[in-house]
């Protein structure tokens, strides 16, 4: 994905869209994880 | 999946063991930490496994079976029978299936078999053992191939690339299973889907959801595989290519679960129309031994012949309908329709599978198209 980036951005702009890119999956993997038996837990939604 | 991100946490913390340890130990570290880890977590399956190479091996090497090549085949056969006393459903009922034995039954079959054929030479113990006992795909494969984990241990060296290259696909593999084969495909569609009013839609939603959640869910544990494997320096086989971008049904299972497909073309398909010279009856003889590799039973015994009869279908509409053919594969509104095609083709065969009995199946379909 990063050398992908590397391609058609500079590096510092590379370097902020796959830092964003990576907390943006993190942050979908921990969103999905705190849903358990129909409600968010942490989250109390 | 709590004991598959248990295993990459395992190689995490090892990873840097692995690389300060000299060349000629990296692969005995890596079969002594699996070995120390399945001892606690699977003594029984590291036994089953220890003792079938064990016999494999000895049969190699003090050649027991002297009349003609009866204990190479013998070796071929040895690791099977676990799998089928397992999988049948006797066995099922009783015991509990020893952790990761379709896999490692499976990478067995494929040294004895190769060596059958005279393509690899006859394993020391520790390389076969540095073989199987590697943890990474332990638990849901690929079934990759001893030349290519060998050619990768002997060019192991630290590369920062594969380190973060396995870093990213261990985070594809997670966000693959949690989000998208977790929550979306195993709450969020079938909660739409109860919700609707139109129960045909509801059933075509919940059919949509399964495929794409046994997707989701097994490309999420093959990329966690493949990412742990290039912690470590190995780069580990891919097993699934878009397979919802094919446009036939016979791209799709060279898309789909490829580690497991090529094995049954190698291994079934190949040497049944070497014997038989018959091509129909040994793509149906591998598309059971497919499907007969997830269970033993009645449902998928049906659908690996379905699967058969579609790849056949591919295959001769190719030939009787020239035109459509270069339609599908050529123009891009015909690629479109051939991977609609495909992915519902598949779906709805995937009802077999969930379906427990005879009269369950022909409810669904009954539900489904009437």
């Amino acid at each position: 994905m990063y050398s992908w980036l590397l391609k058609y951005f500079r590096k510092p702009v590379a370097n902020l869209l796959i830092f964003i890119w990576y907390l943006l999956l993190i942050i979908l993997v921990l969103f999905a994880s705190d849903f358990q038996a129909g409600r968010f837990h942490y989250l109390q939604w | 999946m709590k004991l598959q991100a248990l295993f990459v946490l395992i190689v995490f913390l090892t990873t840097p063991l692995i690389w300060r340890v000299p060349v000629f130990w990296k692969a005995n570290c890596m079969a002594g930490i699996t070995f120390l880890v399945l001892s606690f977590i699977a003594p029984l399956s590291l036994l089953l496994m220890l003792l079938v190479a064990i016999s494999q091996w000895l049969i190699w090497q003090f050649d027991f079976f002297q009349s003609g090549r009866i204990g190479y085949k013998i070796t071929c056969i040895l690791p099977l029978l676990p799998l089928v006393f397992y999988k049948t459903e006797a066995g099922v009922q009783h015991w509990l299936i020893p952790l990761g034995l379709s896999f490692y039954s499976f990478r067995q079959v494929h040294v004895a078999f190769e060596v059958y054929k005279g393509q690899i030479q006859k394993p020391s113990l520790a390389s076969y053992f540095q073989y199987l006992l590697f943890l990474p795909v332990m638990l849901i494969g690929p079934i990759h191939r001893m030349p290519e984990f060998k050619r990768s241990l002997r060019r192991m060296k630290w590369n920062a690339n594969y380190f973060s290259e396995g870093l990213e696909r261990i985070l594809y593999g997670f966000v693959k299973i949690k989000f998208l084969g977790n929550f979306l495909c195993s709450l969020e569609i079938p909660q739409i889907a109860h919700q609707t009013n139109h129960f045909w839609l509801r059933l075509y939603l919940e059919v949509v959801a399964f495929t794409g959640n046994a997707y989701f869910q097994f490309a999420g544990f093959s990329d966690l595989a493949i990412g742990s494997g290039l912690l470590w320096g190995i780069k580990v086989m891919e097993n699934f290519n878009a397979p919802f971008m094919a446009t036939n049904m016979q791209e799709f299972w060279q898309r789909w679960h490829i580690s497991l497909s090529s094995w049954c073309r190698d291994y079934v398909f190949y040497p049944l129309l070497a014997l038989g010279r018959n091509r129909w009856f040994a793509l149906i003889c591998a598309m059971l031994v497919l499907a007969l590799w997830h269970e033993i039973s009645f449902r998928y015994i049906v659908w690996g012949i379905i699967q058969g009869l579609l790849i056949l279908l591919t295959v001769t509409s190719r030939k009787k309908l020239p035109a459509l053919s270069v339609f599908i594969n050529q123009h891009p509104a015909g690629r479109w329709i051939g991977r609609l095609w495909v992915f519902h083709l598949f779906s709805f065969s995937c009802i077999i599978i969930g379906s427990e009995g005879i009269s369950s199946l022909s409810e669904n379909f009954k539900n489904l198209f009437f």
